[in-house]
Order: C-alpha cells, then sequence, then structure tokens
C-alpha cells in the first residue's frame, strides 16, 4: 500500500482545511487531525517576584520554536514510517512551524489518512508522541519580563513506552 | 601519521547559547567516542566545561540520535542538544 508523507517545517501559518482536503483518498473513511496552538498560560521556569502579575505568574507573550535543519524533516519521515508500519495509514501530513509564535498561533499539526478510524486517531497519538521525543525541536517561552527554555516534561518520555508494546 | 580530519560539531537551543557559539570544528585523527568528544570541547576553555557540566544532553551523529558511547568517525557531523521539547 502507498503511503504519502507531507512534511513541512515553516515560519508561515497553515490553514487546517486545505490540509484536511489534501489528505482526503478514495480508500480512506477517515481523517483525523491534532493541531497544537500556543496556550496563554504557561509557567516560567523560575518565579517572579515582581508584584504587577497574577499570582506570581508573568504573561506568556510568545513560544519561540528552534530546530536542527536536515535532522527535523528526516526524523519527522523516520516516525511516519514506523506509524504506517504499525497501523493501517494511507497519508500523513506533518506541519511544523519554527520562529516566534504569539500566544493563541497554531504550532504543530498531524494529518492522518486511513481506511479506518481506530488506525487514523492511534497513529496520530503515536506521531504526536514521538514528535515530542525524538525531533529536534526546542521552544523557547518569552514572558513579558523573562525568557526561558522550556523543559522537557518527564511524562512525555514515560508516553513513549506503550508504542513499544503490540497494537491490541 | 594519520592526517586529522575536520569534525563539525553543532550546538542547539540553551546549550548553543551556554556555548556562546552555534558550532566547533574539531580536528581529529582517530574515532573517539561520543562522551570523549564531549570531554575533549570541555578541556578547551573553562567556559566550555561550565555550558557542558551536569547538563542532560542528547546526541545525534550525521542526523541520527546516538548514544553517548557510539563511535564518532574524523569527518562526523556531531549535534549534542538539550532534551526535544517541540510538538
Amino acid at each position: 500500500m502507498t503511503l504519502s508523507i507531507n512534511c513541512r517545517i515553516q515560519t508561515e501559518d497553515f490553514s487546517v482545511t486545505t490540509e484536511y482536503q489534501a489528505l482526503q483518498r478514495p480508500d480512506c473513511g477517515s481523517v483525523v487531525l491534532f493541531s497544537g496552538l500556543v496556550r496563554e498560560h504557561f509557567a516560567p521556569i523560575a518565579p517572579l517576584s515582581c508584584e504587577n502579575t497574577s499570582a506570581g505568574v508573568d504573561r506568556l507573550l510568545a513560544l519561540e520554536l528552534e530546530h536542527y535543519p536536515g535532522m527535523t524533516e528526516r526524523s519527522i519521515i523516520a516516525i511516519a514510517q514506523q506509524a504506517a508500519a504499525r497501523y493501517d495509514l494511507r497519508a500523513v501530513t506533518i506541519i511544523h512551524r519554527i520562529g516566534v509564535l504569539p500566544v493563541h498561533e497554531q504550532i504543530v499539526l498531524v494529518g492522518i489518512a486511513s481506511p479506518h478510524r481506530r488506525d487514523a486517531f492511534a497513529a496520530c497519538e503515536m506521531l504526536m508522541d514521538f514528535l515530542k521525543n525524538e525531533v529536534p525541536l526546542w521552544k523557547k517561552a518569552h514572558f513579558q519580563q523573562s525568557s526561558a527554555w522550556v523543559e522537557a516534561k518527564a511524562s512525555d518520555k514515560t508516553a513513549l513506552a506503550r508504542w513499544e508494546q503490540p497494537p491490541t | 601519521m594519520k592526517a586529522s580530519q575536520d569534525t563539525a560539531v553543532l550546538f542547539f537551543a540553551s546549550l548553543r547559547e551556554a556555548m556562546k557559539t552555534p558550532n566547533l570544528n574539531l580536528a581529529l585523527e582517530n574515532p573517539v567516542q561520543v562522551c570523549e568528544l564531549v570531554q575533549l570541547i570541555a578541556t578547551q576553555s573553562a567556559a566550555y566545561a561550565a555550558a557542558l557540566a551536569g547538563r542532560e544532553l542528547l546526541v545525534a551523529v550525521n542526523e541520527q540520535l546516538v548514544t553517548q558511547q557510539c563511535m564518532v568517525t574524523p569527518g562526523d557531523t556531531v549535534a549534542l542538544f538539550p532534551p526535544v521539547t517541540g510538538g
């Protein structure tokens, strides 16, 4: 079965509608899309003493995304192929934005087309788990009064373990 | 005598900022383990040693994630970076 992989690293925004339409296939009964956004509440690593912020939490203005050009694309294609070896997938779209992304902006899109929904849902989750652990991308949080590199979460690392088991 | 070959070492994110450079070129004559290569960089300056000390590092050799025990061959491209946080 042929698998179409569309991987893009870009500064510009993307259209979920356009990507949804591009994923549709006559033999696919399901398309699952996940989009990640820059949320407002993001605790800085160092506690702040400033008084003009609510509850000592500095307001997030933007996330800045850095990547390793070349390796990023290569590792995204590798994880898409891993997901396709486990699930019946016909098309995968992964778009990750880089650069400065203000609050409410879209960061990432993972789209899956599959004949059946279970494969599409599971592959979408698997790809996000691998994206958060194996793809060379880093976030720096820019607050009103400080900046800090985002620390990797242990929960993201443990989430990988479930993909070591055979699919149920 | 073997001719030494330039081995590019790239740094990303918080490590790039701590190293105050995005890359270094090392003249390697023989294959070394990644952990030895990191030691070699740390011996070049106190600032590099401080930037590398006590930090969880991920390593890619020629754009593939590897362990600290992996061998680096002269001419390879090595990347050192903190745990990734994309998605």
